[in-house]
């Protein structure tokens, strides 16, 4: 029995093993075949099949969206947005004449250029780039052979305003002009370059790790204010009409920060369509025109005259009853004056006064003097292309330049230059430097563009009396049409003659007001240039009703910051 | 014989658990690559998603600017009769102005 049991025990540990046996030789054999067939995919047919994985593999471009444009309270200036072009490959499309009448149509573009593209036989010809979401549409529906779409960015100025000044970005997405051209590297941001691999039902898969870092572009903020810029280019536009002038250019500014809160020109253009605009409207007058001031020139001559304490504002000059020979030159005052104090000098605004005034200064004092209120050099605005203007030096025995130069002929201004200069008088003799960014919010911080006051000029008890001639110039002198019911208003209108053929033209003429409001505790500078005006030219009747309509709407209107706060 | 039975049997329980683990640790190695696989397909859709909502937000934004520029709205406030209020129709109202008018 016992033995029986034994052998019977003996023969299921036999079968157990050679169960055993064939599941380990099965798992063994298994594994054997895996191990082969990884040798087979890994080395033998290695090469083969990464050739094979190559047609599935790829890399995926992110394009960051260009940066925004904003005004100082955030209104959307300039963005960018995807929309659709047009594209064909000639290559495919076996007829090329009623696809051109089809195109045609849908894009309502003429038919024979479409047909003399649609044949060409190149691989790839751009049909309409940035078309519009409903001739997208209309392409999409027809669904011809060779046709396709393709998505890019686009730039749009939702507004329009300050088109010169904000520029505008090209069909690739770069920056053109303006200051889309100055921040493009900024605004552009960084690219990043993703591995796609596609398997074989189309499905994509990004593999989101290495370069994901696609950077959107920064965001510019500017100083504008984007009402005010309105008003003033709706004024702009509406003197324009008024005077049949060439050109209108506003600048206004905050004397305590150098802030430009407006600076509008007429004509301009649609950034938005700028293809299709002359070249000639994209210059940003403010910055990048000169101008010979005139008489809005006399207050910085005469500001430094009485800095240097050469004269006092007391002081009185014989005016020569109206002409009065310097060389071989007659200078002339618009109206005949005798005696008239330096104040009288600026309220009347004598051309004789203020030669005299120029001539107790001396030449060099008087270019030195124009030089640190800013003019004849940059702003510092840092605007692409600003002019520096023009401002020679002059010799003591250089007596008809320097006449000439007291009352603002033979120097080229800038109306930035000249608003700059305003605001020294404004602020209390101190330099500002005009700034058109107020900060450029990007993915490694913000950069604050720098501002606030500068090196004196002048002291404040200097720049205190040229503000109350200024306010008397308006009062009761030539800037009566720039005054204000509700505020005291300083300023000082200017007629230049514009020089054609090398000479003084007596019946083209640019007319410009400066002001300061309010004139004791200004917060506000504005200059107005007009050229070439029709009918009334003088700055006093065309440039100084701007002003007046700009700065009411301004000071009732917008809340401009309590002086001295940025 | 008994003995040599026993061992010969320990070796190959041993053989068969190491095959076993290694089949258990295989599975899960592909069930986890297949996830990671089925996770960045899912990723790619979101992210594409993501992308599309991001232009959708972009334009909408853009739409809004353009509908709430300066020049739009004069436009139409002056199509309603509506004008800029007169010198003296606007007053600035300080917070103080503003805290005691609500306390009347």
């Amino acid at each position: 029995m016992n033995r029986r049991r034994v052998a019977r025990k003996k023969r299921n540990v036999a079968i157990q093993r050679r169960r055993l046996m064939i599941l380990a030789g099965l798992g063994v054999l298994g594994y054997a075949g895996l191990g082969a067939r990884a040798v087979q995919l890994q080395a033998l047919d290695a090469e083969w099949l990464a050739a094979r994985a190559q047609v599935h593999r790829s890399t995926v471009r992110l394009e960051p969206l260009r940066g925004e444009i904003h005004d100082r309270h955030g209104t959307l200036l300039a963005g960018s947005a995807e929309v659709e072009s047009v594209a064909a490959s000639p290559r495919r499309i076996s007829d090329a004449r009623s696809t051109a009448a089809a195109l045609a149509r849908a894009l309502d573009l003429p038919q024979k250029h479409l047909r003399k593209r649609l044949s060409s036989g190149r691989s790839f010809v751009w049909i309409k780039r940035w078309a519009t979401p409903e001739e997208a549409d209309r392409v999409r529906d027809l669904g011809l052979a060779g046709v396709s779409l393709h998505p890019e960015r686009k730039r749009f100025y939702p507004s329009g305003l300050a088109a010169a000044y904000l520029g505008f970005a090209g069909r690739d997405g770069e920056g053109l002009s303006g200051l889309e051209l100055a921040f493009d590297a900024a605004l552009r941001g960084s690219s990043a370059s993703l591995p796609l691999l596609r398997n074989a039902h189309g499905q994509r898969l990004i593999r989101w790790k290495g370069d994901t870092n696609a950077r959107a572009g920064a965001r510019v903020v500017l100083t504008l204010d984007a009402r005010l810029q309105h008003y003033a280019e709706n004024l702009l536009e509406q003197t324009m009409q008024r005077t049949r002038a060439r050109h209108a250019t506003l600048v206004a500014l905050d004397p305590w920060t150098g802030d430009l809160l407006a600076v509008a020109e007429r004509p301009t253009f649609d950034p938005n369509r700028f293809w299709l605009e002359k070249p000639s409207a994209f210059r940003a007058r403010a910055f990048v025109d000169v101008f010979e001031p005139g008489s809005t020139l006399k207050p910085f001559g005469i500001a430094m005259a009485l800095d240097a304490g050469v004269v006092r504002a007391d002081d009185r000059f014989d005016c020569e009853q109206g002409a009065w020979r310097v060389g071989d030159h007659v200078i002339h005052d618009f109206k005949p004056y005798g005696a008239l104090s330096v104040h009288d000098i600026i309220t009347l605004s004598s051309n004789i006064g203020a030669a005299k005034v120029a001539e107790q200064l001396g030449a060099t004092r008087l270019v030195e003097g124009l030089r640190a209120f800013g003019f004849g050099q940059s702003t510092g605005s840092g605007f692409p292309g600003e002019s520096p203007g023009i401002l020679r030096p002059l010799r003591e025995s250089q007596r008809v330049e320097r006449a000439n130069l007291a009352f603002g002929q033979g120097i080229a201004v800038t109306a930035l230059q000249l608003a700059a200069a305003g605001a020294t008088l404004a602020n209390g003799g101190q330099r500002v430097s005009p700034r058109l960014v107020l900060r450029v919010e990007g993915p490694g911080g913000t950069v604050e563009w720098p501002s606030g006051l500068g090196e004196r000029v002048l002291s404040e008890s200097t720049a205190r009396s040229i503000r109350a001639m200024l306010q008397d110039a308006v009062a009761r002198g030539t800037g009566k049409a720039a005054a204000l019911p509700q505020y005291a208003v300083a300023g000082k209108t200017g007629t230049a003659q514009k020089i054609v053929n090398g000479s003084y033209s007596k019946d083209r003429f640019v007319a410009s007001f400066m002001g300061l409001v309010p004139a004791q505790n200004p917060r506000l500078v504005v200059v107005v240039v007009i050229d070439e005006p029709q009918g009334a030219h003088t700055g006093g009747r065309v440039a100084a009703p701007v002003f007046r309509e700009l700065v009411g709407f301004a000071l009732e209107q917008l809340p401009l910051r309590p002086r001295g706060k940025t | 014989m008994n003995l040599r039975l026993k061992r010969g049997g320990r070796w190959l329980g041993i053989l068969l658990a190491t095959v076993v683990g290694i089949s258990v640790g295989s599975g899960a190695l592909v069930w986890t690559r297949t996830h990671i696989v089925s996770l960045q397909y899912q990723l790619t859709r979101l992210g594409e998603l993501e992308s599309q909502l991001r232009r959708d937000v972009e334009k909408l934004r853009l739409e809004a600017a353009a509908l709430a520029s300066p020049r739009r709205i004069e436009a139409k406030a002056r199509a309603l009769g509506l004008d800029y209020p007169k010198a003296g129709q606007v007053v600035h109202l300080s917070a103080a102005d503003v805290a005691s008018g609500a306390r009347e």
